[in-house]
């Protein structure tokens, strides 16, 4: 046994030069553990109930009835693929709904073609997601839905509830999760896209519908040392298996964007990030007619991460700001980052249920129970 | 104090990650450093225009279905797609407004056979008792329960029958 000297720590060396060897031993192994983890993500069983152009509507299959009366509609964003709300077993939104006695349902938008180039957000809207929200009334036997929005996801699901408040009222109570509301912040997507910086009418009439490398080689920078910080924890934990398979399904959802619909990528850069129109004319102008906030007048559960350097919290938190006289509006904010309420993880990365827990209470508390047959 | 070459080299990764971080984040915010980025995103979309230009010229004069043709008939398909998920809404709205109607007129025809079987009870006793003998038959009463018992009537052959309770009418003072 070697002695540890007052110089050299043979002891520690001895122990970190094996883990080295060890690392050195596993990488080529490590593209057949992240194909193997491709194949573990978004496990939860569920069947296709329509599809339109490139967008997919699914509802996850349930082994039993479900207990609340109103389905559940998530709506992801279209920026990064859906599966972020059920990435894994035990790390999935839709996993954590289903087994809370909801009737999910889940819009998946796809890769658009080149026939949705000149979509704008009010067609995404009408048809796809009102589409989505008859569709579920109607196999869920109901007269209305909840809805859960994602990140852009939470901010399409706002506008959506905003049209319906003046129509049919088919959304009876909303969820925001890492919604954007406020599009001016200390963020740097904010500072990227503001006129100055960004032709947003160049790239789009160049490239038609954004192309998910467009996305892929930006959203990095946003922490520009994120690939560094990867190598370090692969290397110090890649003996983990637990952390190596959520690190890696991460990693796949991360680094695999989808394009972006070229008008609507407009739209919500020169409406959102550069004219801000919700917060400076408190509504999203369309051509029939804008969903204004004001119009607002279910319950709304507005959830944000002190952490999100993507969405930061005071964007999320503005709505309360933006419609004061709401008759039910709940704000929350978490010690968690963009990810963490989706896949029930603190800032530190401890997995906890708190997120999932106090939506569903939320949820249950303004829904019926399901009707017994 | 131990030396360890590993620490050593953590220690330096772990600096130069907060210190390149540091950085990185401080030119991305930098405007001259935007500016830079702009001009630079500008020439790529410009080159890529160009090329793209060319692409389509040589296409139309290949008589190739260039990527414009290729959209306009990619909105057709998406148009036909919305058009008939549409239908099929409609479809199903009437389905379901025509099995509403069905319940309800079967529901409706329910309450009339109902009323009707009930009006048929009720008028039931009326056509018993036309089957029953004709008061004035004799040594006939009628027994019904309820029914107000006849008086017997004389028998004109018999003599001078005993009076009964209820007396004769013709009177006469008994013996």
């Amino acid at each position: 046994m070697p002695e540890q000297t007052a110089s050299f720590d043979a002891v520690a060396f001895q122990a970190d030069y094996q883990k080295f060897l060890g690392f050195l031993a596993s990488t080529p192994r490590f593209r057949e553990r992240r194909e193997a983890v491709r194949q573990r993500m978004a496990p939860t069983p569920r069947h296709e109930v329509f599809r339109e152009h490139s967008v997919t509507f699914y509802r996850y299959d349930r082994a039993t009835p479900a207990t609340v009366g109103t389905p559940l509609v998530v709506v992801p964003s279209l920026v990064n693929m859906p599966n972020i709300m059920d990435l894994l077993q035990g790390e999935s939104f839709v996993e954590a709904m289903l087994e809370r006695g909801f009737d999910v349902f889940m819009l998946e938008w796809g890769h658009p073609t080149a026939g949705q180039k000149h979509l704008d957000l009010e067609f995404y809207l009408r048809t796809y997601l009102g589409r989505a929200v008859r569709r579920a009334m109607r196999l869920a036997n109901t007269d209305g839905v909840n809805l859960a929005g994602y990140c852009l996801g939470g901010t399409m699901a706002l506008l959506y509830a905003a049209l319906d408040a003046r129509g049919a009222k088919q959304v009876k109570n909303l969820v925001t999760m890492v919604g954007p509301v406020n599009f001016e912040d200390r963020g740097l997507l904010s500072w990227w896209a503001k006129e100055e910086h960004f032709d947003v009418d160049k790239v789009v009439d160049t490239y038609g519908n954004m192309p998910a490398e467009f996305f892929s080689s930006s959203f990095p920078w946003l922490v520009p040392t994120a690939n560094l910080t990867k190598a370090r924890m692969v290397y110090e934990r890649h003996e983990d298996e637990a952390f190596m398979e959520s690190f890696l399904a991460l990693d796949i959802w991360g680094t695999e964007n989808t394009p972006f619909p070229g008008d609507l990528y407009r739209e919500f850069i020169k409406k959102g990030y550069q004219q801000n129109v919700l917060v400076n004319q408190g509504e999203w102008p369309m051509k029939g007619g804008g969903a204004r906030l004001a119009d607002l007048d279910i319950p709304i559960l507005n959830l944000s991460g002190q952490f999100d350097h993507i969405c930061p919290f005071e964007s999320c938190m503005k709505l309360d700001e933006l419609i004061p006289d709401h008759p039910d509006l709940t704000s929350k904010h978490y010690p968690a980052g963009h990810l963490g309420i989706a896949l029930g993880k603190d800032a530190a990365g401890n997995r906890t249920t708190l997120y999932w827990d106090e939506i569903a209470d939320w949820l249950k508390a303004r829904s019926p129970a399901a009707a017994t047959a | 104090m131990a030396f360890n070459p590993f620490d050593f080299q953590k220690q330096m990764f772990v600096e130069f990650e907060k210190t390149m971080g540091e950085y990185l984040q401080k030119t991305m915010r930098d405007p001259e450093f935007m500016k830079l980025m702009a001009r630079g995103m500008e020439g790529a979309m410009d080159y890529r225009s160009a090329l793209r230009t060319q692409v389509e010229a040589t296409f139309k004069t290949l008589n190739l279905p260039t990527e414009e043709s290729q959209e306009k008939l990619f909105q057709t398909l998406h148009g036909m797609e919305t058009r008939i998920l549409d239908l099929e809404e409609e479809v199903q709205e009437l389905r379901q407004s025509v099995l509403q109607g069905v319940q309800a007129l079967s529901a409706a025809t329910k309450a009339l056979n109902d009323l009707r079987d009930g009006l048929r009870a009720a008028s039931a006793p009326e056509e018993a008792g036309d089957e029953r003998p004709s008061p004035g038959t004799p040594g006939e009463e009628a027994e019904k329960p309820g029914d107000t018992p006849q008086k017997p009537r004389e028998n004109p052959k018999s003599g001078p029958s005993r009076s009964s309770k209820r007396g004769r009418k013709s009177g006469g003072s008994r013996a």
